[in-house]
């Protein structure tokens, strides 16, 4: 058959004790479980574990009860909490329906934040449309970046910046991604910018926060961190102008030893990718980079979503594709910014939509982790506008010296 | 549920699960695009395409690309009882945000993905002079894995109307758009051919032919009163994909080769400063690399002031056995291994370029420098 997936069945690692597992837990193939939560490489490990596992038989359980609104969520849904639905232009009050193909499902989410009218608005900030980025000529031609411009982006990069890491502090088991939301919200207005994701094409939210099997764009919502969740933080500031967009996924209290992996590979993809950034480069090579260190992994490549340009427009040329033998067109000139985001998964790299309608998750339900940077192509190589500051919480374990 | 043991069940071996193709051939559906000047015949094509009895299930969007709808109009038709049913196809409007895939792309999957079996996808193009930007966004990458796939480009040409149509404006430095929507097509179906010599005689018709491959010559002529085409010749032509059609296109460049050297004795330079096509040669052996930085230099930064619409070509390619592809449509490029030379085939580069302002000259001399490797004199 054409084209020959670049998914490789990855090795399962035991819940227990990390190494290569070959066994497991029946009831959780019972309830249609997430293998990964479900691997065990010995019945010792299995039996060792087995008192904390088998919370994961009741939750599940719990939340499958009947087809509607599981009932922590009715209190929600009575102080106006709504589930979000096509695209963001509508609301119900009960959890569609869907073919879950993992453990997670959406919550109601909170009423729209408001922005002070002194604020900087992009033009879909009032009804949701873009108008001036789909005309613009900057679909189709790389923009080569004024001095100017670039000086503006360097500062609404770091405001960006300051936003996600303030968003990573306040990260722990039992917040809610609405929080979260919170968070970013009031420090992205607190520094004079607009948070771009709200009301993008009718986003509800002023960020994505992806959890586990999300690969990107989740809606911030009443659901609370779990110990042991990864979630990604999407921020993007719209400041004097100009769009800076940067994420990170992050830990959520004691993780398992495939998410570990999976985060840090993820994070070695964008590293990678970056490192070969300099004028002349094709934009296609980015994809060979990552696809190759995901492989080695034996992590699969999202191939739906990718990175784009970005300036005085959320999203525009180029198009960045994140996997192997792409024909993406052109090559790196200094002044282009644009961002690299790999979506990396423990799985297959087919994705699907929940009915919200951007939520977008693994096919198999399994984890995915995404790291991005806005760059900008210098005359000798590149400067990453959204890095890590001296400043930034501590929170990747191999970045420690 | 029961309160679970205190010891756990045994735990069974996990069997490796194979992630299945999400698409197999049969479910991968063409879509081919359809267009040409008002009045040329596209309505009627795609009526007789519907109506035909011929057991296939062909949608057909009548594709207003280019403006901002949300929604498009789609036929079905419903294969042996030929009903036709109307449906709305919705175009998620917008959100190119970081999505490889066009929202048109999404819609045709949507609607693949909702029909119990949709055997072909027509998009019939109003008010549109060029396709390439069509192609571009239906082009997509194999690993896409996408149910849908470009399939080919035809151009219904009104023959009555033809001449008239290409002399256009020649005076303004814009192509007509009869040029273009030759240029890029993989089919021209020269329509209308009873008004031009109900009999069938040759010399006129064959003088348009001979215009249309000048300026096309990859093109396959089909001509037609009616529009009533044999649907085997248009339907599942396979012009993008590499893999399938890779002894297709060697004999296809072959043929085009010969076309052209037939007819040198039209002198397309004049006719012309318009689009036309030619093949280049090269017998040695070319450097992969270098022939990627040549053809991205005319592609993407229009070298030699010359603008390139179409590209097909088979390569030589050193340190390698393995025939070559190469397919381009504006700026997208594609050069794929596809399977050993044979014993008996001329291991030869043939390239075939359509366009503007083509130079035979500086395309046949910096192709061969592409032949030079590093440490050659």
């Amino acid at each position: 058959m054409a084209g020959g997936s670049d998914a490789v069945e990855t090795t399962l690692s035991c819940v227990q004790c990390g190494k290569p597992a070959h066994l497991q837990c029946p009831k959780c193939m019972e309830l249609k479980l997430s293998r990964e939560g479900a691997a065990f490489c010995t019945q010792d490990c299995f039996k060792a574990s087995w008192t904390s596992h088998k919370s994961v038989h009741l939750k599940a359980k719990l939340s499958s009860l009947g087809t509607g609104t599981p009932g922590e969520n009715i209190n929600l849904i009575n102080e106006g909490w709504l589930y979000c639905l096509k695209k963001g232009q509508a609301r119900a009050p009960k959890l569609p329906h869907f073919d879950w193909t993992g453990t997670l499902r959406p919550y109601p989410i909170s009423s729209k934040r408001t922005v002070p009218a002194f604020i900087d608005q992009p033009d879909w900030a009032v009804d949701g449309i873009p108008k001036i980025e789909p005309k613009s000529d900057w679909q189709h031609v790389v923009e080569i970046k004024t001095p100017d411009q670039i000086e503006k982006m360097r500062e609404t990069c770091r405001i960006a910046r300051d936003v996600l890491d303030a968003a990573a502090r306040a990260i722990r088991p039992g917040v809610t991604t609405d929080e979260i939301d919170r968070v970013v919200h009031e420090a992205t207005i607190a520094a004079g910018g607009y948070p771009s994701p709200l009301n993008y094409h009718f986003f509800p939210k002023s960020c994505c926060t992806s959890v586990n099997e999300v690969i990107c764009h989740g809606i911030p919502d009443a659901r609370k961190l779990e110990d042991g969740d990864i979630v990604n933080v999407d921020v993007t500031v719209y400041f004097k102008g100009v769009h800076g967009d940067l994420n990170e996924t992050f830990f959520v209290g004691n993780v398992d030893e495939s998410s570990k992996q999976l985060v840090q590979c993820t994070y070695e993809c964008l590293e990678k990718a970056i490192s070969i950034v300099k004028p002349g480069v094709r934009f296609r090579e980015l994809g060979e980079v990552i696809n190759r260190q995901a492989l080695m992994s034996g992590f699969s490549v999202v191939r739906s979503y990718c990175g784009h340009g970005i300036g005085e427009l959320f999203h525009c040329a180029p198009n960045i594709p994140h996997y192997a033998r792409n024909k993406a067109v052109g090559v790196m000139k200094a002044g282009q910014t644009f961002t690299i985001e790999p979506m990396i998964n423990t799985g297959v790299w087919r994705d699907r939509m929940w009915p919200d309608g951007w939520t977008a998750v693994t096919a198999d339900g399994k984890r995915s982790a995404q790291f991005e940077h806005t760059l900008l192509v210098t005359e000798t190589g590149v400067e990453v506008l959204t890095a890590r500051l001296p400043s930034s919480p501590d929170v990747f374990p191999w970045l420690k010296a | 549920m029961e309160e679970e043991g205190e010891d756990p069940p045994l735990a069974v071996q996990i069997q490796e699960r194979d992630p299945k193709p999400h698409r197999d051939n049969d479910l991968c559906v063409g879509v081919t695009v359809i267009t040409g000047y008002l009045g040329a015949g596209k309505s009627t094509l795609v009526n007789h395409i519907l109506k035909a009895q011929h057991g296939k299930r062909i949608a057909v969007i009548l594709n207003e690309f280019g403006e901002e709808i949300g929604v498009e109009r789609a036929m079905i038709n419903e294969g042996e009882s030929g009903a036709l049913v109307e449906e709305w196809v919705e175009l998620a409007n917008g959100c190119i945000c970081c999505t490889v895939k066009h929202s048109l792309v999404q819609a045709l999957e949507q609607l693949v993905q909702r029909k119990e079996r949709l055997d072909h996808i027509l998009l019939e193009t109003t008010g549109l002079a060029n396709p390439a930007p069509l192609a571009s966004v239906l082009w997509l990458d194999d690993q896409l894995e996408s149910a849908v796939k470009l399939d080919s480009i035809i151009t219904v040409v009104d023959a009555k109307n033809l001449r008239f149509q290409l002399k256009g404006n020649h005076d303004s430095s814009s192509l007509t758009e009869a040029f273009l929507q030759i240029a890029f097509a993989d089919v021209v179906i020269l329509n209308k051919v009873d008004l031009v010599s109900p009999e069938g005689s040759g010399g006129a018709l064959e003088e348009l032919e001979k215009e249309i491959r000048s300026i096309n010559s990859l093109a396959t002529i089909i001509r037609s009163v009616r529009c009533q085409v044999d649907l085997s010749e248009i339907l599942d032509r396979q012009a993008y994909d590499a893999t399938v059609s890779d002894r297709n296109l060697l004999s296809h460049v072959t043929n085009v080769k010969a076309l052209l050297e037939e007819s040198q004795s039209l002198s397309t330079r004049d006719r012309h400063d318009g689009v036309r096509t030619l093949c280049i040669c090269e017998p040695r052996k070319v450097v992969l690399e270098k022939v990627r930085l040549w053809l991205e230099e005319i592609l993407w930064d229009k070298r030699y002031g010359m603008d390139v619409y179409r590209c097909k070509g088979v390569l030589s390619v050193q340190n390698s056995d393995q025939l070559h592809t190469l397919q381009a449509v504006r700026e997208i490029y594609e050069i794929v291994p596809t399977r050993k030379w044979k014993m008996e085939e001329a291991q030869i580069n043939k390239i075939v370029f359509i366009g503007h302002n083509l130079n035979e000259e500086n395309l046949t001399g910096s192709l061969k420098c592409c032949t030079l490797t590093s440490s050659s004199s």
